[in-house]
Order: structure tokens, then C-alpha cells, then sequence
């Protein structure tokens, strides 16, 4: 293992890495802080650029692009209350009520502390686990895998939080649509309507290109019109340089806080499907209830800001755990990197350790690497940041969009792609405002052909009998935790209902 | 304008759920090698039978809260002209060129966005023109090139 270690942190240190890290964090910090671009977004367009890149420069950018987002969310959650990326939402109770005593800068310092906290101890979880965890899912059969996706596929369940039927339902017709192409036991074709480019089924990048990034323009086109914020600006507060400054007592108030946030968003990214948001939730829930002052929340406490960030950055490496060991994406964003991986040859799974470990390691040491560098260039640009959020939009969109085309052409130089990215476009869009969920749809589209594999495969080795699922312990253990999930989330649903 | 309720997208995908059940045997060929081996129309059918009744179920839960999406004019007009636009410059790649077409998506939608100045739509297509050369030689993506370019 310390071989593998050294022999990664000597890939990470060259200069194409490194400027493969500084790019990366500064696009993420930049798309996280515009309210409506999000790193995912960032991500799934710059993904089909990186095919030509090698996998530790390719999977480092992409990394530090939503590690930056992160942290990017933030600066508009602080400044004008509308968080960049969901996970920041709570970023903005006290955030702003700092910035409108004039605190916005100490705000955005605390936020730029505790992220970095709680990036390093999730990074250094990663690190840690994955390896060990790596050599325990070699071992998993298929009747395990089986029961591990299914699982999984509570996930659609929160990314769905606001109308769960219609999120089982999008994640079901994600399967459905992911059946299309070749079979992939027999390779015989199914729904291909002779149609060369199905042969395959849907290119899994176009796919979510169309669905979260072309979708969600189209939604921003609307909203711009809607509530008329075409050529709006905003004024960045004037801020006291003495009263901004983080003093020593600060950083001792925000440590119990982000240790325990960090601790919260950990935990929830290993686990598949709960994802940053309901890490930043839980998190800001928990430390005002630790908290000395719990009725300082919401007006302006640091300890707030502190547990909301360090909870969604905490959640990003962690979050590579089953990714990395099982194959399994934890949330949108690594579904999205689950093509990322497999551009480059590699297919994410206990094997992916065994395989490529020096390439892995590279890998999670940049992700320190990441995290030093928004450390270190977070509000380098604040001002510039702020014209953007101001002015930016109707310049960005345009651009955005026929990056989206130019992304889905560059996968295989295929036109088709650019179909299907226009066509499930104006699909997310419609499904969105219908409530339904496009990231569940994604979502059910990338777990549904490894369920249909290892399904078939275990009917294949161990017979019709459903008896495999429960003999075989692990997969019984697996099946109770679906049926605790489902009978959490169910009581969750029940208890929110008027 | 209010589109129809909410029901409706739910009765869409029970149609296509149901399209892809009677479908199944003509469009998925099925070889039996082994003895124990589950069909290539097994998944097909479970997951489709599952999603049918879910959207069925939705359906009727929708139907019964009455439930009804709010889309303003403005928000869809301009959704739509976007989309047309788009459609519009991709089938016109094949024709005119990669770099023409998305110049031409870029130019008109940042006009609908609202920047009408000329100046700045000639500056947007030069800056363009110079990222996508620049980008597709760096990252050595050919380009789709088009009859007439």
C-alpha cells in the first residue's frame, strides 16, 4: 500500500496534474458560485473533453471542480442569499444575516475554513478505507451485488425528496431506457429499430448532458423571463477589513461544530443515496443543538456556517467510497463520474483498487491537492465573481448551450449524440415541470443494466429460487437495509405530511 | 396558460411502458444456451410491468388531488423558441459546419436573451470562433464538418 502511496503522490506531482488541479477548482468554484450552474454541470460538459487526458490528470480536474463548487456555493448563499448549489442552502440562514451586518467577508472566511476542514479529514477517510473496503468487495458474489444495488437504489428516493412516487417512477423509466441496446449477457440487440448508433443503447454522457445540464438551461431561460432578472446586478455590501478578520476565539468556536459536521457528512456519503444536502441539513440541525447559543442560529452564528459547509465538503470524498469499491455512484455527481472512469478504460469497482491503484491513489492525493488550492484562491476573485452572478447570465447560457453540443459531439464524434443531448434536454425539462426527477432517471439508467446483469447471473449460477437472497448472509444483511431505508424514508414522508 | 393535469405525464409514460411490454417480442430476439439462463426479455418485462402499474397508480393519485402544472406564456414561449433555435442550428451541422451553426445558436440566442447591441454579438462569434479552433486542436477533437464547409 505505501508503495502504491508514494508512486501516486509522484503522478500527482506534475505540472499537468497540478494545473489540472488549479483549472478544475477554479471552473468549480466559479459554475458553484453562479445560482443555477452547478459543479455536476461543470462536470458532465467538461467530462468529454478529457478523453484525450490522461486518467490521473482527467479525474483530478474533474474532482476539483466539484470540490470548488462546493465551496463556490456558498459565496451567493453568503452574499445574496441564493445558495449556488442546493447543499449551501443552509449556508444562508446565518450567511447572510452576516453579510447584512456587514460580516459578508468573515462569513465567507468561516465557509472557506470549515470546508477545507472538512474536505481534509473526508479526504483522508478515502484514503484510509477504500483500499481495505476495495478487498472485502472483491469477494461480493452476485446475489450480493444484486442486493447492494437494489440497495442503491434508494438514492432515487432523495434525490426525489418532494414527490417520492414520481421519483420512483423516473428511476424506473431510467431502467427501462438503459434495457435499450445490447443485451449483456446474450449481446443480442433489444429496441435497437436498426438504428447503428442504439447498438450500444444511449451514450451514457450525451444522456446526462441533455438531462442535467441542457434541461437545466432550458429552466433558466424561462426563469430569467419569468421573474424578468435579465440584466439585474448586485452590489457586493461594504465590509469592515478590521471586523471581518477571523480572530483565534472564532476558529476555536467554528472546531466542535466542523468536527461533528464533518463526522455527519462522512457517514452520509458513504452511505448511496442521501447525498451533501441532507449532510449540510443534518448537520446545522446538530450543532445547534450542541451549541451553547442555539437561539443565535439563523441571525448570524458562525458555528451555522461552519457546520453547513464542513458537512457538504466532507461529503464529496466520501462519497467516492462506494464508487471506488462497489461501482456504485453515491450521488448525481459520481454517476456522472462513473462515465468519466469508464472514458479513460476503467470500470469502477472493487477491481478498479487492484487494477489501477497507483492511478487511485494519485487520484485521492490530489484531492488534498484540490483543497489546498481553494484554500488558497477562494476569494481571490470575489469581486469578479459577483459581476459574473450579476451580469452573467445571458452571456453564459448561450455558451453553456453549445458546449453542451460540442460535449456530446466529442464523446464519439457521433451527430447522433447531439440528438439524443437535445432530445433529453427538452425531456428533463418537461419532466421537471411535471415534478418528476431527471437525476433519478439517471440514476435508475446507470444502475439498471449492473441489477440486470448480476440478477441474471445469479439466476444463472444459483438457479430461479429467490431462497439465494436470504441464505446468503450479506445479501440478507443488504435486504434489511432496504427495508429499514424504505421504512425510514416512508416514515419521513408520512410525519412531513399535513 | 395551464397545461392540462398533472395526470397526463403520468398516462404518457403508462403509454410507453405499455408500447414496450407488447413490443418486447418482436424487438428483443431471444437464444437459449443454458438450461438455467433467464431470457433477455425477463428485465424488460419486470421492469416494464413495474413501471406500468406505478404510472397507473400515480394516474389515479394525481387525477384524484387534481393536481395541475403552472407554466406562464412568457416562461413557455421562450422556452420553446430556444428549443427550435437549437433544433434549428443541429440539423443545420450536417449542412453548414459545426463552427457556423453553433455560432449561429450563440448569436440569436444571446439576442433573445436580451443583448442587442451589435457590436458585442460580432465580438461574442469572433471569441467563439477562437475558443472552439483553440479547444477542438488542444484536446484533438475533429470537428463535424457540414456539405457546404
Amino acid at each position: 500500500m505505501i508503495e502504491h502511496i508514494l508512486g501516486g503522490l509522484a503522478l500527482v506531482l506534475q505540472w499537468k496534474c497540478l494545473l489540472a488541479i488549479i483549472i478544475g477548482t477554479n471552473i468549480g468554484i466559479i459554475f458553484g458560485a453562479i445560482p443555477g450552474l452547478t459543479g455536476s454541470m461543470a462536470i458532465a460538459l467538461l467530462i468529454p473533453m478529457t478523453f484525450s487526458l490522461s486518467p490521473e490528470v482527467s479525474i483530478t480536474l474533474l474532482m476539483g471542480i466539484y470540490k470548488g463548487s462546493m465551496f463556490g456555493g456558498s459565496i451567493p448563499a453568503i452574499l445574496i442569499n441564493t445558495p449556488g448549489v442546493p447543499a449551501s442552502a443552509p449556508t444562508c440562514y446565518d450567511g447572510y444575516a452576516m453579510t447584512k451586518q456587514g460580516l459578508g467577508l468573515k462569513a465567507l472566511r468561516v465557509s472557506l475554513v470549515s470546508s477545507f476542514f472538512g474536505d481534509l479529514l473526508s479526504d483522508l477517510c478515502l484514503l484510509l478505507v477504500a483500499a481495505p473496503l476495495a478487498a472485502i468487495a472483491i469477494k461480493v458474489a452476485a446475489p450480493d451485488y444484486s442486493t447492494i444495488i437494489i440497495f442503491s437504489l434508494t438514492i432515487v428516493a432523495s434525490v426525489a425528496s418532494e414527490a417520492m412516487l414520481k421519483g420512483i417512477v423516473a428511476g424506473a423509466l431510467g431502467i427501462l431506457l438503459s434495457i435499450i441496446g445490447m443485451d449483456p449477457l446474450q449481446g443480442s440487440a433489444r429496441y435497437t429499430f436498426d438504428i447503428v448508433s442504439l447498438v450500444s443503447g444511449f451514450n451514457l454522457l450525451p444522456m446526462l448532458i441533455g438531462l442535467l445540464c441542457f434541461s437545466e438551461i432550458l429552466n433558466q431561460i424561462g426563469e430569467l423571463f419569468e421573474k424578468k432578472e435579465l440584466g439585474k446586478a448586485y452590489e457586493l455590501p461594504k465590509m469592515d477589513p478590521v471586523k471581518n478578520r477571523l480572530t483565534w476565539a472564532d476558529y476555536k468556536q467554528c472546531f466542535k461544530p466542523s468536527l461533528l459536521a464533518s463526522g455527519i457528512g462522512v457517514v452520509i456519503g458513504i452511505l448511496p443515496g442521501l447525498g451533501a444536502t441532507a449532510a449540510s441539513f443534518l448537520a446545522y440541525s446538530e450543532a445547534k443543538r450542541i451549541s451553547k447559543h442555539p437561539e443565535k442560529f439563523g441571525h448570524g452564528a458562525i458555528e451555522g456556517i461552519a457546520a453547513s459547509e464542513a458537512a457538504n465538503n466532507a461529503n464529496c470524498a466520501a462519497s467516492l467510497i462506494p464508487l471506488l469499491t462497489l461501482g456504485i455512484p453515491g450521488d448525481v455527481v459520481c454517476a456522472i463520474l462513473v462515465g468519466a472512469l469508464m472514458i479513460q478504460g476503467m470500470r469502477p469497482g472493487p477491481m478498479l483498487m487492484t487494477d489501477q491503484p497507483v492511478i487511485m491513489y494519485a487520484v485521492m492525493l490530489g484531492l488534498f491537492l484540490c483543497d489546498l488550492t481553494y484554500r488558497a484562491m477562494g476569494l481571490l476573485y470575489l469581486n469578479a465573481v459577483m459581476k459574473i452572478i450579476g451580469f452573467g447570465k445571458k452571456y453564459i447560457i448561450p455558451f453553456v448551450i453549445v458546449l453542451c453540443i460540442l460535449g456530446a459531439y466529442a464523446v464519439n464524434s457521433d451527430f447522433f449524440d447531439i440528438i439524443v443531448v437535445v432530445a433529453f434536454g427538452i425531456i428533463g425539462w418537461v419532466l421537471n415541470k411535471f415534478g418528476y426527477s431527471p437525476p433519478a432517471l439517471l440514476i435508475g439508467f446507470i444502475l439498471g443494466p449492473m441489477l440486470e446483469e448480476s440478477y441474471r447471473q445469479t439466476i444463472l449460477i444459483y438457479g430461479w429460487s429467490p431462497l439465494v437472497f436470504i441464505t446468503r448472509p450479506f445479501s440478507l444483511v443488504m435486504l434489511l437495509l432496504t427495508v429499514f431505508a424504505v421504512y425510514t424514508i416512508l416514515k419521513r414522508k408520512i410525519r412531513e405530511t399535513p | 396558460m395551464r397545461i392540462g393535469p398533472s395526470s397526463m405525464s403520468a398516462v404518457v409514460i403508462a403509454i410507453f411502458a405499455a408500447l414496450f411490454l407488447l413490443g418486447t417480442p418482436n424487438y428483443i430476439p431471444v437464444i437459449t444456451a443454458y438450461e438455467n439462463e433467464a431470457s433477455p426479455r425477463l428485465f424488460p418485462y419486470m421492469i416494464g410491468t413495474l413501471l406500468l402499474c406505478l404510472s397507473l397508480l400515480l394516474a389515479l393519485r394525481e387525477l384524484k388531488n387534481r393536481t395541475r402544472i403552472n407554466v406562464t406564456k412568457v416562461e413557455f414561449t421562450k422556452v420553446a423558441i430556444s428549443f427550435v433555435m437549437v433544433c434549428v442550428g443541429v440539423f443545420l451541422i450536417p449542412v453548414i459546419g459545426f463552427i457556423v451553426s453553433t455560432t449561429l445558436i450563440l448569436v440569436l440566442l444571446t439576442y433573445l436573451l436580451g443583448n442587442k447591441s451589435i457590436l458585442s454579438l460580432i465580438c461574442l462569434s469572433a471569441g467563439w470562433f477562437a475558443f472552439t479552433y483553440i479547444f477542438f486542436k488542444l484536446f484533438q477533437i475533429t470537428f463535424p464538418q457540414g456539405v457546404l464547409i
